[in-house]
């Protein structure tokens, strides 16, 4: 395992009736980690964390080893950020917007942004507020890609593109790690964008993780079991991570995929788990732990 | 070493994203001191100063209007400068804009048409020292609280104010004093009676030296509160 | 011929500076999903406006339950339930008092469902809307849509940023809805695995113009994504395909016409592939090239 770009330990942090639980995750120099849970489990407010626009209540995060408050200036001018509402000012235009970012970063490509603004069709005269919120998305994207950051997060990059860009845009982003050795972490609801290019998944949930793997680890031991009442009571202990009844059965997650196959043998059909199974059975009825 | 560098850079990035409204401003300013300058009413120089430097100290409040109207704070605290930087610029970028829009109000204030001023009226140690200390005091009441809180927190600083008039004013009235006028009169005293002791020169350090010792504590403490701001 | 629909467009044409709609044409028949798909500006709200008549077509007609939208705007919308992506309220009203009062607006308001839908939803009924976050509007938005008997509901793009699991459930009560056979559903989302899942009929709309429109099953029945070596692309086979990317891997493409891809590979050991919605739209609309270039020359 590379050193990580990306290291988070015993994050903690509340708002009023929401709190993020010793949070602790990291993500090594070169992959790509996709960050997914419900609306409002607290994936924006880790991103948040991580860019320094809030702070936390305890627990560490580390940039590219570096305490991220600390050398704040140093960590940010390699960070290529867009964020799920985008922070500018509307009233300008997309060009004075670009040449106000740009000053900021010594690794600025200019060549490069007017090409990204070509592909993602720019109107760079135009003022932000005309654009709609994919084309904002692409211009923050735009920005981002632009100034050889070694790391980018990115909040809900995806939302609101349509399929060609975004699945375009993956393909870019491929691109990026395999020639570049860049590293990614993204929140995102779509959970296909993770099967195209994640390479760990981070789940989250009311504010606590409640797993973060490789896609190996996932694809490999992770299943849903779709079965009857008789073929839960059987389950490894401890392998039941989530149960929905339907009219049909019911489908179980499992982190044990081997042993879901030993113990139910023909009464349950066991399917490997899509990102997306995951993150709609995970702790539902009564998952245990 | 880089610090200079980037608040330049950090000042820079306002002045593009603000230039369009900031100019607006600043003509609209310009243009009401001008026919002020010009009225048929002669009002003493330092009363001119005093009102021209409230107005340009506002101005920097157009940058902070901006940045709330759109949460672009986020997109600075996100650029790679430290949150220092951020209140150095911000202090850098405010008081020059508020000094250049004066000496641009002294001049057309000169130059007008039927200017009530000649150049000996307004360039001199009085309006002047009226002018630099409005300023001070403005700024350095309106920056802590705009970068603690934003827009809300010049109407805050507008609101306490308003109460303190009016607690001041219901005070008089219940003790069947003159304890409004007593206050004005006595801060006005004292000023008269430093002058007197200090002699012009002398005064005039003076306030300097206090208008620099309370422009680096409403630094400080807007450095401190802006550490803290959450976005 | 489709006896009974609720939603019908014969020859719809509307153009702005830079951007037109031109005749689109298709029929919702009552009880189903259609989900339409396309590119970002390929005019799917610009439609969606034509058939709540909050915008005029210059020609062609629209007819909602057999009624003129320029006629009857008002009757129409009573009987349509509408979510689109960024739905805006009474921003200082709570969640139920803002219930109450869309719901005076309408005659079949069935408070009892509201009531039921906001406690199955998770929305806190004392909260201000203001204070909702986005994903939490759209489920105010189709709680308030599913509550007065609408009979067609138009979501657009209402799935874009809410989380799988509610994207589920959202996609379940659809299903559930049109099973009770009053209901039909007009679905815009980019989220087309979604569609997958419910869509009994897609409309691709591309550059203003209808591409197809048809059953779900229809479509990914001659739609296919074929692989292979380089050295079986030849000519008659890209004519067959569109979106071709090739590499040293060999190339794919999408066909839509599966039938003849077979019988023109007769014997070649070529994959062909059951496409997904999203293939669909991605092949069809692909700049070329594959994907996005998103670093500079010096790598």
């Amino acid at each position: 395992m590379t050193e990580p770009v990306l290291e988070i330990t015993g994050l903690r942090k509340s708002y009023g009736d929401f709190a993020l639980k010793d949070v602790s995750f990291s993500l090594p120099g070169g992959f790509v980690m996709g960050l997914v849970g419900p609306n409002g489990a607290g994936k924006t407010t880790i991103i948040k964390l991580i860019m320094n626009l809030i702070r936390p209540e305890a627990g560490s995060i580390r940039l590219f080893g570096l305490d991220h408050r600390a050398h704040e200036a140093e960590v940010k001018a390699r960070i290529g950020w867009v964020y799920d509402v985008a922070p500018f000012y509307m009233d300008a235009s997309l060009k004075d917007t670009k040449r106000a970012v740009s000053i900021f970063y010594p690794g600025w490509d200019e060549s490069l942004f007017q090409e990204l603004a070509l592909q993602f069709q720019l109107p760079l005269r135009k003022k932000l507020k005309s654009l709609s919120q994919g084309m904002k998305t692409k211009f923050a994207l735009a920005l981002a890609l632009s100034h050889d950051a070694d790391l980018l997060v990115l909040d809900e990059p995806t939302t609101g593109l349509d399929p060609v860009v975004r699945r375009e845009l993956l393909h870019g982003f491929s691109g990026l790690l395999q020639d570049e050795g860049k590293s990614i972490l993204f929140s995102t609801h779509i959970t296909t964008d993770l099967e195209r290019i994640a390479d760990y998944v981070t789940f989250i949930q009311d504010g606590a993780i409640t797993l973060s793997a490789s896609r190996e680890a996932l694809t490999e031991h992770w299943g849903v079991v779709r079965g009857d009442e008789e073929c839960l009571a059987v389950l490894p202990p401890g392998s039941r991570k989530g149960v929905k009844r339907h009219a049909h059965g019911l489908d179980v997650l499992t982190s044990d995929v081997a042993g879901a196959r030993a113990a139910c043998g023909e009464r349950a059909v066991v399917d490997p788990a899509s990102f997306e199974d995951i993150v709609v059975l995970m702790g539902e009825g009564g998952g245990n732990a | 070493m880089r610090d200079g560098g980037t608040m330049l850079r950090l000042m820079q990035k306002d002045l593009i994203l603000n230039k369009k409204l900031l100019l607006i401003n600043a003509v609209i300013m310009l243009a009401t001191l001008s026919y002020f300058a010009a009225g048929s009413t002669r009002t003493p120089p330092q009363v001119f100063a005093a009102f021209a430097s409230l107005m340009m100290a506002i101005l920097p409040a157009t940058l902070i209007t901006q940045e709330d109207k759109f949460k672009a704070m986020t997109m600075g605290c996100s650029l790679p400068v430290g949150r220092k930087a951020i209140v150095q610029a911000r202090f850098a970028l405010a008081v020059a804009m508020a000094l250049a829009g004066l000496l641009m109000a002294f001049l057309l204030g000169v130059l007008v048409p039927f200017s009530n001023y000649g150049f000996a009226d307004l360039f001199a140690g009085k309006p002047i020292l009226t002018a630099l200390t409005g300023l001070g005091l403005v700024l350095s009441l309106i920056l802590p609280f705009t970068l603690r809180h934003g827009l809300k927190g010049l109407l805050l600083l507008l609101v306490a104010f308003q109460v303190l008039g009016v607690v001041l004013i219901t005070a008089a009235q219940l003790t069947r004093s003159s304890l409004d006028r007593e206050v004005i009169e006595a801060i006005a005293g004292s000023v008269t009676r430093l002058h007197g002791a200090l002699g012009p020169t002398g005064f005039s350090l003076f306030m300097m030296a206090a208008l620099s010792v309370l422009l680096s504590a409403s630094y400080l403490v807007s450095v401190r509160v802006f550490q803290n701001r959450e976005f | 011929m489709i006896v009974d629909p609720v939603l019908e467009l014969r020859g719809v044409c509307k153009s702005y500076e830079g951007f037109s709609l031109r005749d689109i044409s298709f029929t919702l028949p009552r009880g189903y999903i259609m989900g339409l798909i396309g590119p970002n500006g390929a005019g799917k709200t610009t439609l969606v406006k034509s058939i709540l008549d909050l915008v005029r077509p210059e020609y062609g007609q629209v007819r909602v339950f057999g009624l003129d939208p320029r006629e009857h705007g008002a009757e129409i919308r009573s009987r349509i339930g509408f979510v689109h992506e960024s739905p805006t309220f009474y921003e200082l009203l709570t969640v139920e008092r803002a219930g109450a009062l869309l719901g005076s607006f309408y005659a079949r308001w069935d408070e009892v469902t509201f009531r039921g839908l906001v406690r199955e939803f998770q929305l806190p009924p004392d909260k201000r809307l203001k204070t909702l976050s986005q994903g939490m509007r759209t489920r105010f938005a189709l709680a308030v849509a599913l509550s007065h008997g609408a009979e067609l509901l138009l979501l657009d793009e209402a799935s874009s940023g809410l989380d799988p699991a509610f994207r589920r459930e959202m996609l379940d009560r659809l299903s559930g809805v049109i099973e009770g056979g009053e209901a039909s559903v007009l679905f815009s989302s980019h989220i087309t695995s979604d569609l997958d899942r419910i869509a009994d009929y897609i409309t691709f709309i591309r550059a203003g113009q209808v591409h197809f429109s048809t059953t779900k099953d229809e479509v990914l029945e001659t739609h296919a994504l074929v692989k292979g070596d380089m050295r079986m692309l030849d000519d008659a086979l890209r004519k067959l395909l569109s979106g071709v990317v090739t590499g040293s891997f060999g190339f794919v493409g999408l066909t839509a016409r599966a039938g003849d891809v077979r019988a023109a590979l007769k014997g070649e050991t070529a994959v062909i592939d059951p496409a997904t919605l999203e293939d669909v739209v991605y092949y069809t609309g692909r700049t070329g090239g594959g994907g996005l270039r998103l670093h500079g020359n010096d790598a």
